[in-house]
C-alpha cells in the first residue's frame, strides 16, 4: 500500500463526498415549487394580500428558503464547511446534529446487534453446511435462502409482529415509547431494550443469517476445491489446520467484503422495520423529516449516511489489503 | 527393500450417468532409490492412481480397493486417516503440477515449509528443563532455519528474503522449486511427482527437472514420476510403466522400452516424440482418442485404435504377460507386430 495511494483515495472519497451532498440538495428540491408553504401563518381576514407576501418573505428567510435554489445551496455548502448542519424546523428547532444524537443510538441498538449475529450465526452455519455438502443441513440452508430472498424482511417482521406480538404476546408488537424517555442505563432499562428490540432485530437478522450463510459455505466449498488445500493435506497436516489455516482464511475474503457492505448501510436503519414496530430511529426521523419538508434534518441525516459509507467502504479496502497480499493497492507488477 | 508395493488398485467413481472405472487393478513396485515414471495421455487414470497412493482421494465419492499397499515395507492399506497423516509428508510426498495453484496464495512460502517441519515433529530443540514456551519458541525458530535451508538446497538465492515472501510474487520456476523443496523436506521414501513441469516453459523445464533429478540420486529417494510427455521420462527414469484407459498396457526398463516398444500404444507415444535427428516427414499419429471410461470397449481397450487388431482383440482382454528381462507387455500380437514391422 503505497502513501501516495492512499491520498489519491482519500482525495477521491472527499470528492465523492462533495457531489453526493450536491445531488442530496438539489434532488429533493425538484418538483417543489414552494417549500415554506406549509410553514405560512394562515392569512388573517384583515391582512392585505400585499403584506401577506412579506409575511411570507419573512418566514420563508426564517427558514432559509429565501432567494434562488443555488443561492441556498451556496449558502448551506458554506455553513456546512464550517460543521454547522443547520437547525430543523421540527417545532422548538432543535440542531440537526441533537436530532441525529437522540436518534442513532436506538438505530444502532438493531443494526449492529443485526450484523454481529447475522456474521457470527451465518459464518457458523455457512461452514457446516460446506463441510456437510449435500446433507440435510446444507439442504435447509438452500431452501432457508429461497426463502428469504422471495419474503422481504418487512413481511416477515409483519408475520412476526402479528403472530408473537398481537395474537400470542410473546414480545411487545410495538415499542414502547417510555423506554426512550425513561433509559437510565439501569439493568432494568437494558433488559426492556433488549425485549423491544427483539422482534425488529429478529426479523432483519434471518436474512442476514442466511444471506452470510449462503456466501461462507458457497465461498467455502469453492476454496475446499482449490489444489493447495489437496496441498496442505499432502503434507500431513491435520484436518483442523487444513480448515483454519488454509480453507477458511482463503474463505473469509468474499465475507469481509459482504461485511465491510454492511457496516457502511449500519447508521442508516431500516425505514420500514422501525416504521413497523414504531421504534425512534433514525429511519423513522428520515421518514418524519421527508413528510415534513424538514430539508435541514434530510440533509443532515443524507450526509451523515454517505460520509459514514463512504469512510466504511475505504476502509474496507485499505483491511482486504491487508488480508490478502495479492491485492496490492495502486502498485503497479 | 521397496519403497512402494501395490497390488491390484482399483478406483471408480460411481456417478449418476454410471459407473466410471479410472485404475482398474494396477501393480506398481518401486525400489528404493528408482525412479519410476507413470506414461499415458490425459485421462488414463495416471493422477488418480498417484492419488489413491497418497490415499487422498476421497471417499465417498471414490471407491478404492487395494489387495496390498506397502510403504518402506510398512502397510498402509488399512491406515485411517488419522494414521495416514503422520505418514503423508514424512514418509511419502507429493509435487503438484501447477505450483501457482498449489500453494495457498495468502501465506508466505517460508510458512507454508514450516508447517511439515512442525506437524511432523522431529525438530530437535534443546531440551534445557525451561518452560514449555521457551520450546515453542524454539520449534518455529528451528522449523525456519531448517526452511531455509531447504530453500538453499533446491537453488533459491536469497532464501531469508524469498521465506517471507507470497506465491505470486515468485516466478513459475521459483514456485517449483518450493513445491520440490516441500517435498524433500522430511526425506521421505517416495515422493510422487505429477506433472512437474507441465506449467513451465521449456528452459525452466530442463532446470527443474535437473534439481529434481541431482536431490533425488543424492537422497537416494524413490521417485513416481507421473507424466504424458515421453521426453522428460528418457533421461529421468528407471522403469516406465505406459497406462491406458486404467490398465498398464506395458512396463520396461526406460532403455528397453525406448530401444523396442512391444506395444502398439507405446510404439504411437515414441512416433509423436520430435527428434533433433528426425527425417520423417510427419509425425506417428495415434488416431481417435481414448475411450469414454464409462463406455469402454470389450476386447482389448486399445483394439479400436490399434492398425493391428485381430479379431481375438476384439473379444478378449489381453493380460499382462511378463516376459524374460522383466518386461510386461498387455498384448495379443506382440510377437507378430514385432516380426511384422522387421
Amino acid at each position: 500500500m503505497k502513501a501516495s495511494y492512499v491520498i489519491k483515495r482519500i482525495l477521491l472519497t472527499v470528492l465523492i463526498f462533495f457531489i453526493v451532498v450536491t445531488l442530496c440538495f438539489f434532488i429533493p428540491r425538484i418538483g417543489v415549487t414552494d417549500p415554506a408553504s406549509r410553514y405560512y401563518p394562515p392569512q388573517p381576514a384583515t391582512m392585505s394580500d400585499e403584506d401577506y407576501e412579506v409575511l411570507k418573505e419573512i418566514t420563508r428567510e426564517q427558514y432559509g428558503l429565501d432567494g434562488t435554489t443555488f443561492e441556498q445551496y451556496i449558502r448551506y455548502m458554506g455553513q456546512l464547511f464550517q460543521g454547522d448542519l443547520g437547525t430543523s424546523y421540527q417545532s422548538g428547532s432543535p440542531s440537526v446534529i441533537d436530532c441525529i444524537a437522540e436518534c442513532l443510538p436506538w438505530t444502532l441498538v438493531l443494526s449492529v446487534t443485526n450484523l454481529l449475529i447475522s456474521l457470527v450465526i451465518g459464518v457458523i452455519i455457512g461452514t457446516m453446511a460446506a463441510w456437510k455438502r449435500g446433507r440435510w443441513q446444507d439442504k435447509a440452508l438452500l431452501n432457508a435462502s429461497t426463502f428469504t430472498t422471495a419474503l422481504p424482511s418487512f413481511f416477515i417482521a409483519l408475520l412476526l409482529s402479528f403472530y408473537l406480538g398481537f395474537e400470542w404476546e410473546i414480545f411487545p408488537a410495538y415499542t414502547d415509547q417510555n423506554m426512550v424517555s425513561n433509559f437510565d442505563w439501569s439493568w432494568q432499562a437494558i433488559s426492556t431494550v433488549m425485549y423491544n428490540a427483539a422482534l425488529p432485530i429478529f426479523s432483519m437478522a434471518i436474512g442476514g443469517i442466511v444471506s452470510y450463510g449462503q456466501s461462507t459455505r458457497n465461498s467455502v466449498i469453492a476454496v475446499s476445491g482449490d489444489e493447495f488445500i489437496l496441498t496442505a493435506k499432502a503434507k500431513g497436516l491435520s484436518n483442523n489446520k487444513v480448515i483454519y489455516g488454509h480453507t477458511l482464511r482463503n474463505a473469509m475474503l468474499p465475507i469481509v467484503t459482504q461485511f465491510g457492505m454492511n457496516i457502511s448501510g449500519l447508521i442508516g436503519g431500516s425505514v420500514v422495520i422501525e416504521k413497523i414496530f414504531n421504534w425512534n430511529g433514525m429511519g423513522t426521523l428520515f421518514l418524519t423529516a421527508n413528510g415534513n419538508n424538514d430539508y435541514p434534518l434530510m440533509m443532515g441525516i443524507m450526509i451523515f449516511m454517505s460520509a459514514f459509507a463512504l469512510v466504511a467502504n475505504l476502509l474496507t479496502d485499505f483491511v482486504y489489503s491487508l488480508l490478502d497480499p495479492r491485492v496490492t493497492l495502486g502498485e503497479r507488477r | 527393500m521397496k519403497a512402494l508395493e501395490v497390488k491390484n488398485l482399483k478406483v471408480v467413481f460411481p456417478t449418476a450417468m454410471g459407473i466410471v472405472r479410472a485404475v482398474e487393478g494396477i501393480d506398481i513396485e518401486i525400489e528404493q532409490g528408482e525412479c519410476v515414471a507413470i506414461v499415458g495421455e490425459s485421462g488414463c487414470g495416471k493422477s488418480v492412481t498417484s492419488l489413491a497412493v497418497m490415499k487422498l482421494l476421497s471417499t465417498p465419492p471414490a471407491i478404492m480397493r487395494v489387495d496390498k499397499m506397502e510403504l518402506g515395507g510398512v502397510n498402509i492399506k488399512d491406515l485411517s486417516d488419522k494414521q495416514m497423516q503422520k505418514v503423508r509428508g514424512k514418509d511419502i510426498s507429493m509435487i503438484f503440477q501447477d505450483a501457482l495453484t498449489a500453494l495457498n496464495p495468502v501465506m508466505p512460502i517460508g510458512k507454508q515449509i514450516d508447517e511439515i517441519f512442525l506437524a511432523h515433529g522431529n525438530l530437535n530443540f534443546e531440551t534445557d528443563g525451561e518452560g514449555s514456551e521457551h520450546k515453542h519458541f524454539n520449534r518455529k525458530k528451528e522449523a525456519k532455519r531448517r526452511t531455509i535451508e531447504a530453500l538453499k538446497l533446491v537453488g533459491i538465492s536469497d532464501a531469508e528474503v524469498r521465506y517471507k515472501a507470497y506465491p505470486h510474487q515468485l516466478s513459475g520456476g521459483m514456485r517449483q522449486r518450493v513445491l520440490i523443496a516441500m517435498a524433500f523436506a522430511c526425506n521421505p521414501h517416495l515422493i510422487i511427482a505429477d506433472e512437474p513441469t507441465t506449467a513451465l516453459d521449456v528452459t525452466i523445464q530442463a532446470q527443474v527437472l535437473d534439481i529434481l533429478k541431482n536431490l533425488q540420486k543424492e537422497r537416494k529417494t524413490s521417485l513416481m514420476l507421473i507424466t504424458h510427455d515421453l521426453s522428460i521420462v528418457m533421461n529421468m527414469a528407471d522403469e516406465i510403466y505406459v497406462m491406458y484407459s486404467g490398465k498398464i498396457v506395458e512396463r520396461a526398463k526406460t532403455r528397453d522400452l525406448f530401444v523396442k516398444p512391444l506395444h502398439p500404444y507405446t510404439m504411437g507415444l515414441l512416433g509423436s516424440i520430435a527428434r533433433l535427428d528426425d527425417e520423417r516427414g510427419r509425425f506417428v499419429q495415434i488416431p481417435s482418442s481414448l475411450p469414454n471410461p464409462m463406455h469402454k470397449p470389450q476386447g482389448c481397450y486399445f483394439h479400436p485404435r490399434c492398425q493391428y487388431a485381430t479379431e481375438k482383440c476384439k473379444q478378449e482382454m489381453p493380460c499382462l504377460e511378463e516376459l524374460p528381462g522383466g518386461r510386461y507387455v498387455r498384448c495379443w500380437n506382440y510377437k507378430e507386430i514385432e516380426h511384422a514391422k522387421r
